[in-house]
């Protein structure tokens, strides 16, 4: 019964039911190629990503390149292969004894940026680099030197001092080698960036922000943000932050850094800077004068202790840098004073015992060396103090090894080196 | 079904011309898209060019070449990148193997440490 109501029903229109079936077939058409369309552009999507990819890697090899077609603190858009459609942006800054590289490729509406703290890598660079001074290094008690050093035409001797003799089987266990008069140069692009550092601030103060007007206790600024700079103005301690990123805090005075602070990456200006006791963090510091590291501090992997003497003050102007008991540093050193002399004895770097330094030291001063050095040390002279005399050109109970992995980046800029990634930075 | 309305002829005509019409489109369309996967293969080209890209960078082999891998012909030209002695320009050209018909071109930087 049911089926014949619905024959009586149906119309025998034959074109309706083409119309039908035409729009069914229209619709499934329209959702293929809908389907399609997306599919079309999810690959395009990828490949212009990938290519964007690929040319952010490009940048950045062009920048770690050692033939720099770009001046620190400069940045330039350049197009990768002349065909106009690989353009990347590139900058370099310096950011302590490194320097932060970016590149940013681009393509319409997408685009990719990739920042890393750069160092340098070497692996034949020498334990020890000890200038010609035509003297012999003298070495007693527990002094260690391994690896290959580079030493004064009079070589190595030891010697008998405190009551303690040298207790090694070997003089040096490695090669020796002669060093020169002529003192290994670091970068003078480098130099000359941390020379205009204070200049450059001093100058630029009005777009700084005050510190004390921060009414925070922390602050974290992305690499890929403008770099923040905080000025410390009167405030002579910097306590209780915890500061992370892409910020400079810098001061025209005495800064001391409490062990209270959270610290991560931070770059720390000023003309003396303390390092308060037990502090533990990531930090690069650079002064112009002293930089003075309290007992029991840790600085990780990578940190770096930069003094330069200011160019325009030569003779009234020693710097120092000093390591105390305890301290341990994983990444670079630098004392650049103005000229050194043997008799400008007011500069140094001091590296006290049981104290240990991970990664390069250099110092065109004398060495108060009493702790270790695990990588490279770089310097004019060793000096020793004893409570009853001075020495020159001596070691006492002093270790001089590269333990470090032959893929160790976080050297300072000399010589033949790679510049390599040392972190990329978010 | 003898109590459907009978079509006319002219209706059956019509009606065949339009559905002929319509399979026609709708052949052609279905044919084109299934043609159009000249997308797929050069995201899938990209991707063994960045391959080759990096197996140059870790190897540190800096010679030009040509070779052959499943349905593609690779050419690799490496040449010194702007009179930088440490860095190579690498061009990455795949090709179909059988159509001879060039997929993709990709150029890359290497740092030759």
């Amino acid at each position: 019964m049911n089926v014949n109501k619905l024959h009586t029903k149906l119309k025998g229109g034959a074109v309706i039911y083409t119309l039908t079936i035409s729009l069914l077939i229209g619709f499934t058409l329209l959702w293929l190629i809908f389907f399609k369309t997306i599919h079309n552009r999810f690959f395009i999507e990828q490949f212009v990503r990938q290519n964007l990819v690929d040319n952010v890697e490009s940048g950045l090899h062009l920048l770690l390149s050692k033939e720099q077609t770009l001046a620190l603190n400069d940045s330039i858009t350049i197009d990768l292969f002349g065909k106009q459609t690989d353009s990347v942006q590139l900058w370099r800054k310096s950011w302590g004894a490194y320097e932060i590289i970016a590149c940013r490729a681009f393509s319409k509406k997408q685009a990719i940026l990739k920042q890393a703290l750069i160092g340098y890598s070497d692996s034949l660079l020498p334990s020890l680099y000890l200038k010609n001074n035509n003297a012999p290094l003298l070495i007693c008690g527990k002094t260690r030197l391994k690896g290959t050093v580079y030493l004064p035409e009079r070589g190595v001797e030891r010697t008998y001092i405190e009551g303690q003799e040298y207790t090694g089987e070997k003089m040096v266990y490695g090669q020796i080698k002669k060093s020169h008069a002529v003192f290994p140069q670091l970068s003078q692009e480098w130099k000359d960036e941390l020379a205009n550092l204070f200049d450059e601030l001093n100058r630029s103060n009005a777009t700084h922000q005050s510190l004390t007007d921060l009414l925070i206790d922390s602050l974290h600024v992305n690499f890929t943000q403008p770099t923040r700079y905080l000025n410390m103005g009167n405030n002579k301690f910097l306590s209780g932050m915890k500061l992370s990123g892409n910020i400079v805090v810098f001061s025209n005075q005495e800064l001391t850094i409490e062990r209270n602070n959270r610290i991560n990456h931070i770059l720390v200006i000023a003309p003396q800077i303390k390092v308060a006791s037990g502090f533990e963090g990531r930090v690069h510091l650079v002064a112009n004068r002293e930089i003075t590291i309290e007992p029991k501090v840790k600085l990780h992997y990578p940190s770096s202790v930069v003094v330069q003497a200011d160019r325009s003050t030569v003779s009234d102007n020693p710097v120092s840098i000093t390591l105390n008991e305890g301290g341990s540093i994983e990444g670079a050193i630098a004392l650049l004073a103005a000229h050194y002399t043997p008799q400008q004895k007011s500069s140094m770097l001091k590296i006290d015992k049981e104290s240990l330094v991970s990664g390069m030291v250099y110092a065109n001063a004398n060495v108060e060396l009493k702790g270790k050095v695990n990588g490279s040390l770089y310097c004019s002279d060793f000096i020793l103090k004893t409570p009853s005399a001075v020495y020159k050109t001596t070691l006492l109970n002093a270790s001089i090894v590269n333990e470090l992995p032959p893929y160790f980046t976080g050297y300072l800029p000399i010589k033949q080196g790679n510049k390599n990634i040392m972190m990329w930075l978010n | 079904m003898a109590q459907l309305k009978a079509s006319t002829l002219i209706e059956t005509l019509v009606s065949l011309v339009i559905i002929s019409i319509t399979f026609f489109i709708a052949m052609s369309i279905v044919q084109a898209l299934a043609q159009t996967n000249k997308n797929r293969e050069k995201l899938k080209a990209c991707l063994l060019a960045s391959t080759i890209y990096e197996e140059v960078k870790t190897q540190g082999v800096f010679n030009s070449m040509s070779e052959e891998q499943g349905k593609y012909h690779i050419e690799r030209v490496v040449v010194s990148y702007r009179d930088d002695k440490q860095l190579y320009e690498l061009n990455v050209i795949i090709f179909d193997k059988y159509t001879r018909e060039q997929i993709l071109s990709k150029h890359y930087l290497i740092r030759n440490e």
